[in-house]
């Protein structure tokens, strides 16, 4: 158990960041006085309102509805009174989406029926996705796609392999990290729950190198189980990425064109998503709350924090303190995160780490030098630096051809990139095109 | 001592033969492969500009002949106007309903001076681009951008960028041909014809007391355009007035000067100068 394992292509080591915050406990913040619940916090079909103006709410209630199978639920994360519905910024494309507005009245009671314990051990794996489902978790890694999608693999795929993913290879966050040390046999609960949904044989927990305390302790609450191995794995960026796990583990790929975990056995779940997942089973919790850390040279007090869905972002700045020269305000880590134009937003669920810089600068861009480190350092094996030609061109097709679509933008190539080049947005530049381009035909036809 | 001069007549000779030969090849070929095709696909072509925009929605002039030959319509080529549209009327044989001459118009009239930025924006040079990211810097989630991707696009340079980073469109030379309209991420270009002089400035669809926070000459919905107009053509629709030019006759001059933003763009110029940087947002390019 000794070998370390990782994915056989490309990969970067940013500095990680991590010392400041990896050593302080999880704190559970003040609920806020005023939540804003975003409606679209998820990949798929936005959710749609079901309160209106002035009606009361408990904690936990449902205040957005799923629309359609790929969506998720959104509930109320406090109790209180519904002061308006209107829109407000995601931070994840910066427009404004409709949200639901309620002043929290302190009483923090929650609706009827949820957070009880359930019948756990007489459950139906069916029911387990359904309170999954009601529940509205969804990937807590950042990518938040809804959890009970990925909990009902298609027949024809059968689902062996299952993964907590504690690989936080992202530089800055420490919060799975944390979780992996405060709730560890929660964690290794939840992953059990997953197994006997899919009816897996092997479970796995996948943590960096870097991490040799969560290694520990998962070794000592998992040496008596046959069925679920702790993985270490070689700290190396992107390695929390689905796929870069599933390879570093088992050696098998996802195929490429849209293929899926599921394709090849596999099931990943983020160390905070399980925990929702054990959370929704267990005690039918809606996910009102997610732990973030929140640091970066800009920050007074870092620290990781148990923050509820919807609390302002800027509420969160102000309370742990910028400091002088503070610029950016990126959520997420420094690889994958995005930036913000303000902070006036209202945090999701995919929020895992908050980072404020300090005199950040964004270097000018160089013509590329053609020196082949982006496609030296990409994990998927593309050709970054000619797919940014490509975008630069406006050459869609010829970008296409390249693999675009198969980036998963987790910026190696831009980080090494010597001529500063800005690969990463010049991809997403081409796809949100391509995706236009798409629409306005399926409009033509 | 006549071999050489016998070597140079033999070589005239043969090549005089070969090349007899094979033109005879070549016409015998052409006779016995030739394509029959439509002469009039050329005297189309002919008379089209040849720019090969793409504004009729075919890929090429050429093709916008063959089509035209099949039986499409004459009047596709915005970018030539009525001549050529008569022109090929005549060879095609057909009679031209003459439509109204659109020309591209900007609801935007947010420069820098009236809009701000939320942020500096570093990223790739072109509107949409920057509209994807976190949004776009503009303080008005409607406004231009300023990046100037509909000046790039335009094939006939009838798109010039103010000092105030707002596009600036020459109704003589647009054609109409309608690629800033599917080129501007925020939908702020619209194709109108040359007779309705008046439009409106702004596309916003914020709420008023948030428009007025962020921008000098935006909407505010105070419906006060709707309510005074003498033809009731303009209704309110999610924070902005719905103008129905059939049943106003492009006629909106009282509109216009009841705006207490000057909203209304008439002619190219903002209605009264008394807002912002008066003349520079809308100059004659």
């Amino acid at each position: 158990m000794a070998k370390t394992m990782t994915f056989p292509v490309g990969g970067v080591h940013p500095e990680e960041g991590k010392d400041r915050t990896s050593g302080l406990p999880i704190r559970v913040s003040e609920p806020p006085g005023e939540v804003a619940v975003l409606m679209a916090q998820h990949i798929g079909a936005p959710a749609r309102p079901v309160v209106k103006k002035k009606d009361r709410v408990r904690k936990g209630q449902l205040v957005g509805e799923a629309q359609g199978f790929i969506s998720a639920n959104v509930h109320a994360p406090v109790s209180g009174a519904v002061k308006a519905v209107e829109e407000r910024i995601y931070s994840v494309t910066g427009r404004r989406v409709p949200a639901v507005i309620i002043e929290n009245d302190g009483q923090e009671r929650w609706a009827r029926g949820l957070n009880e314990p359930q019948d756990v051990e007489s459950m139906e794996p069916a029911r387990m996705v359904e309170l999954v489902h009601e529940c509205g978790v969804v990937g807590l890694g950042g990518a938040t796609f809804p959890s009970h999608v990925k909990l009902s693999p298609p027949a024809e795929t059968p689902i062996a392999d299952v993964f907590v993913n504690g690989a936080e290879c992202e530089p800055c966050a420490t919060v799975d990290h944390r979780l992996m040390l405060e709730h560890t046999d929660d964690v290794v609960d939840g992953l059990k729950l997953i197994m006997r949904i899919v009816k897996a044989p092997n479970g796995y927990v996948g943590i960096e190198r870097n991490k040799p305390d969560a290694i520990e302790a998962f070794r000592k609450a998992l040496a008596d189980e046959a069925s679920i191995r702790v993985v270490a794995l070689q700290v190396k960026y992107p390695q929390g990425a689905e796929q870069q796990l599933i390879t570093a583990v088992t050696g098998r790929e996802v195929p490429s064109q849209g293929g899926l975990p599921g394709d090849v056995g596999c099931l990943v779940h983020n160390v905070a998503t399980t925990l929702a997942v054990r959370d929704a089973i267990r005690f039918r919790r809606p996910l009102v709350e997610r732990a973030l850390t929140v640091t970066g040279d800009g920050i007074e007090n870092a620290g990781n924090f148990v923050e509820r869905v919807g609390t302002s972002v800027a509420g969160i700045l102000e309370r742990q303190g910028l400091r002088e020269g503070a610029n950016q305000l990126i959520l997420g880590g420094p690889m994958m995160g995005i930036a913000q134009g303000t902070a006036d937003v209202p945090l999701v669920k995919g929020n895992n780490a908050l980072l404020v810089l300090r005199g950040a600068r964004i270097p000018p861009q160089r013509d590329c030098i053609h020196c082949g480190r982006c496609v030296e350092h990409c994990p998927l094996g593309l050709m970054p630096a000619e797919l940014s030609i490509a975008c630069e061109k406006q050459d869609w097709d010829a970008a296409v051809e390249l693999n675009m679509l198969e980036c998963k933008e987790c910026g190696c190539c831009a980080y090494v990139c010597p001529a500063k080049r800005r690969i990463v947005h010049m991809i997403k530049f081409g796809k949100a095109e391509l995706r236009l381009r798409k629409a306005r035909a399926r409009e033509g036809s | 001592m006549f071999a050489v001069p016998s070597m140079i007549l033999w070589a005239i000779a043969s090549m005089t033969v070969l090349g007899v030969l094979f033109g005879v090849g070549l016409v015998l070929a052409a006779r016995a492969f030739r394509v029959q095709e439509d002469p009039r696909i050329d005297a189309v072509l002919e008379a089209l500009p040849g720019l090969n925009c793409g504004s009729c929605g075919y890929a090429g002039c050429r093709s916008y002949a063959e089509a035209v030959v099949e039986g499409e319509k004459v009047s596709l080529c915005t970018a030539a106007g009525p001549d050529v549209t008569r022109m090929v009327a005549e060879l095609m044989g057909v009679e031209v309903v003459e439509g109204a001459r659109l020309r591209a118009v900007v609801h935007c009239s947010g420069g820098t001076s009236q809009c701000g930025q939320r942020f500096e924006y570093v990223g790739e040079h072109d509107c949409r681009a920057a509209h994807i990211t976190a949004g776009g810097p503009k303080a008005c989630a409607y406004g231009c951008l300023g990046l100037g991707t509909c000046a790039i696009v335009c094939p006939f340079g009838a798109i010039a960028m103010s000092e105030e980073g707002l596009p600036v469109i020459d109704p003589e030379k647009c054609t109409a041909c309608g690629i800033c309209v599917r080129v501007c991420p925020r939908d702020l270009i619209s194709l109108l014809p040359v007779d309705w002089k008046i439009y409106l400035g702004c596309s916003t669809g914020d709420r008023g007391k948030l428009v007025k926070d962020i921008c000098s000459v935006g909407c505010i919905a105070c419906g006060l355009c709707a309510k005074k107009d003498p033809h009731q053509a303009i209704v309110m629709e999610d924070n902005l007035p719905v103008l129905d030019y059939e049943k106003a006759e492009g006629d909106f001059a009282t509109a216009a000067e009841v705006c207490p933003m000057n909203c209304f763009v008439v002619e190219g110029e903002l209605v009264a100068a008394s807002v912002g940087a008066p003349g520079e947002t809308q100059g004659s390019a």
